[in-house]
């Protein structure tokens, strides 16, 4: 049920709203409004950690050096690759999933327990075994695809495949996250809708995209806007199984910032860096909140 | 009466006691004092901490070891030090950190004045390259590897001068039918970029003069680049996600010929225990194959105390115990931890050792790259580089085109401090004349 914008407040009741909010901006501050500002201002310096010697004011010399490091560029293609194709993934069989176990059985039950597994494992443990079940002549997937009589394959050796592979590892654990989700706001659909359109002859084809779908779009925009956030973070699985490589080719922004920031100790440059990700950031999750407005618009 | 004379008695024992109870602690002027090191997570580590308790027991100082894989090490370290974090009294940089933590460590030299700590002990030119930096002592080597390879005796005779006569050899050994690969390598960046600098040099070939003018784009860097591409020729298909463990695993499994390796991380400790190793009694070690100057990397670590650490005089104490000779050939004996003292190898144990082979390495010269402020990102540059490269992203144009670049862009950002020669020249030029 939409609220209305046009209540009437009392200066009092508008008094009393600001005051509550203000321990939350106290503390919102302190853990992300100075850092992030520091981390601003940061950027615009020309400063190494482990150099002793004051930081030396550079302008945009920081963002203008980003943008002709190939490295950069490169890892930015990689990130908007890899979170597109993952999330596009992990939304189509979420959904479908989520259809599928839409239904009360105690085997829905289970399964949805038995669903829930991978998105409770950590990341970083995630890839770690990964990483060895799919070793190209150690790992269990190359025995069991050598059984059947299909050849080996190098899964984080070949360039070529490594971000399919990380790619695979991320859906793996994340579809059940988004299934689950899904399936919560499919569950809180009124029975009597979908009833009334079985009886008039809707086949479950129909019913699912004029009803199911145009309902739950506002949340699984929102479920794709925080995958696609995590998945543009993403750093545990990539640092465990390939560290960036073979090479180069699956280095991200957030280990491209890492290397610069941590291993390098260039914290201006790793700074500019890491605000050119949250304004990236930003923009996208704008993106995402406009597109469910427009969509509760013409649901409401 | 009776319990005024008991007192008195009790009083009288507790002082003709007392002075033989505290009489060892006065020799103990830092009992009580608790100070943690950082290390390596690795045999250096393991020793420590064997270590911990007899130490205490000399010295009243109780001491934590806290240890980091390879990879996180430096970034722990770096941002301890770099932010004065006073967690640490004790930190073991490995040497090509040592331009980039001088700043943070204090100068050891009035301690082994004070100390007389034989300091002429060490290995000639080790120091140079691992633990003294702008003319200041910031560290005492303590472990001192040459890379070099382990092969299997009962399948090649000898390893030859050249890597094109040792591939002529693999080619006979190479049988990836019956699961015997010609060698076995770690392909993942941080290891593989080492073994192609130890190429790189053998054939002569520099980063950059001795004035910083880099060098890089050479034939030398060209004909390094074409023979490490060609050990994947010769090596397990997974080769290039292998990091060590993975790689020494598949040479003490029996599947490999020739293994570019840090033996004394995995091989030396495994090679001969039956329940490790299917090659027991048939390894051994050699230098990498000579070529024109016989170079080969250098790994050494070494141990220095931070500015901000709390207990300094503590720390100093460790530092003599774990580099004193006793303890130099226990780590030896029992943690293949190669010393750095020359007393300690000219030991008979460590002559007949299989891993006296360092030893030839190690007089023929090992070079580490440079240790100048950002000598992580030079070696990152050649790591992607050359990493792009045998992955077959890059052709050799373009990686050859990135080192340059890479390199002269941090020389320029960050220069070497004044006076600070490279080091790398003279050793590679200086060879190239023999």
């Amino acid at each position: 049920m939409l609220i209305s914008r046009h209540i009437v407040q009392s200066r009092r009741d508008v008094l009393y709203s600001w005051l509550f909010l203000i321990p939350v901006f106290v503390i919102l501050s302190i853990t992300a409004f100075i850092p992030l500002g520091f981390g601003f201002g940061l950027s615009f310096f020309k400063y190494k950690l482990n150099l002793q010697r004051a930081p030396i004011f550079n302008g945009i010399g920081n963002y203008i050096e980003i943008f002709q490091d190939e490295l950069f560029i490169d890892a930015v293609k990689h990130n908007i690759f890899f979170a597109v194709l993952a999330v596009s993934i992990e939304m189509s069989v979420g959904i479908v999933i989520a259809t599928m176990l839409s239904d009360d059985s105690k085997i829905t039950r289970l399964l949805i327990s038995l669903l829930m597994i991978p998105m409770i494992i950590a990341p970083v443990a995630a890839g770690t075994l990964w990483r060895m079940m799919l070793d190209r002549t150690y790992g269990i997937v190359n025995y069991l695809l050598t059984l059947v009589g299909l050849p080996a394959v190098s899964w984080i050796g070949d360039y070529r495949i490594a971000i399919y592979t990380i790619i695979f590892v991320d859906c793996w654990q994340f579809i059940p996250f988004v299934a689950i989700l899904v399936l919560s706001s499919i569950k809180a659909i009124p029975i009597t809708l979908i009833d009334a359109a079985r009886v008039d002859g809707a086949s479950p084809l129909k019913v699912f995209t004029r009803i199911v779908l145009p309902i739950t779009a506002p949340v699984i925009i929102i479920i794709a806007m925080i995958r696609f956030m995590d998945a543009f973070k993403v750093f545990d699985t990539i640092f465990v199984m390939t560290q960036g490589g073979p090479g180069t080719a699956t280095e991200m922004l957030p280990t491209y910032i890492y290397r610069q920031g941590i291993k390098f100790l260039r914290i201006g440059y790793s700074s500019a860096a890491a605000v050119l990700f949250i304004i990236s950031m930003s923009l996208i999750a704008w993106g995402f909140i406009h597109l469910r407005t427009k969509q509760l618009e013409r649901i409401g | 009466m009776r319990k005024l004379v008991l007192i008195f008695l009790v009083i009288t024992l507790i002082m003709g006691v007392s002075p033989t109870l505290f009489a060892g602690e006065t020799s103990k002027p830092y009992a009580g004092q608790k100070i943690t090191a950082l290390y390596f997570s690795a045999t250096y580590a393991e020793a420590a901490k064997a270590y911990a308790a007899e130490f205490k027991e000399k010295t009243g100082i109780e001491l934590l070891v806290v240890d980091y894989p390879y990879l996180t090490l430096y970034e722990k370290m770096g941002i301890a030090l770099s932010t004065s974090d006073t967690t640490y009294d004790v930190v073991t940089p490995a040497c090509q950190w040592d331009g980039e933590f001088e700043p943070y460590l204090i100068d050891l030299r009035p301690y082994i004045e004070r100390d007389n700590w034989d300091a002429e002990d060490v290995i000639p030119g080790l120091w140079e390259q691992s633990g003294k930096w702008a003319g200041k002592i910031m560290g005492i080597p303590f472990s001192n590897t040459p890379q070099i390879l382990a092969y299997r005796t009962d399948l090649l005779k000898e390893i030859p001068d050249t890597w094109d006569e040792l591939f002529i050899i693999l080619d006979k050994v190479h049988n990836p039918k019956k699961g015997v690969y010609g060698m076995a390598i770690p392909g993942v960046k941080e290891q593989f970029s080492g073994l192609w600098m130890c190429v790189h040099w053998s054939l002569g070939g520099t980063w950059a003069d001795e004035n910083w003018n880099i060098t890089i784009d050479s034939p030398e860097t060209r004909e390094a680049l074409r023979i490490v591409k060609r050990w994947f020729y010769y090596s397990d298909p997974a080769a290039p996600s292998w990091g060590l463990p993975e790689s020494d695993a598949a040479f003490l499994s029996g599947k490999a010929a020739v293994a570019l390796s840090w033996p004394t991380l995995g091989i030396a400790p495994n090679g001969d225990n039956p329940e490790k190793s299917k090659v027991v009694g048939k390894w051994a070690l050699v230098p990498l194959p000579y070529d024109k100057t016989g170079l080969s990397n250098l790994s050494s670590w070494d141990i220095g105390i931070p500015k901000a650490a709390k207990h300094k005089d503590a720390a100093w104490e460790w530092i003599k115990f774990y580099t004193s000779k006793e303890k130099q050939f226990r780590n030896f004996v029992e943690y293949s931890i190669l010393p750095s003292r020359k007393s300690v190898w000219g030991k008979a144990e460590v002559k007949q050792s299989k891993l006296y082979p360092h030893k030839e390495a190690s007089d023929r010269g090992a070079l580490i790259w440079w240790r100048i402020p950002a000598g992580t990102m030079a070696e990152t540059v050649i790591r992607d580089a050359v990493s792009n490269f045998v992955t077959g992203q890059w052709n050799m144009e373009k990686a050859i085109s990135f080192m340059e670049d890479g390199l002269r862009k941090i020389l320029s950002d960050y220069p070497p401090p004044k006076g600070v020669e490279n080091i790398e020249w003279d050793f590679v030029k200086s060879r190239l004349k023999k």
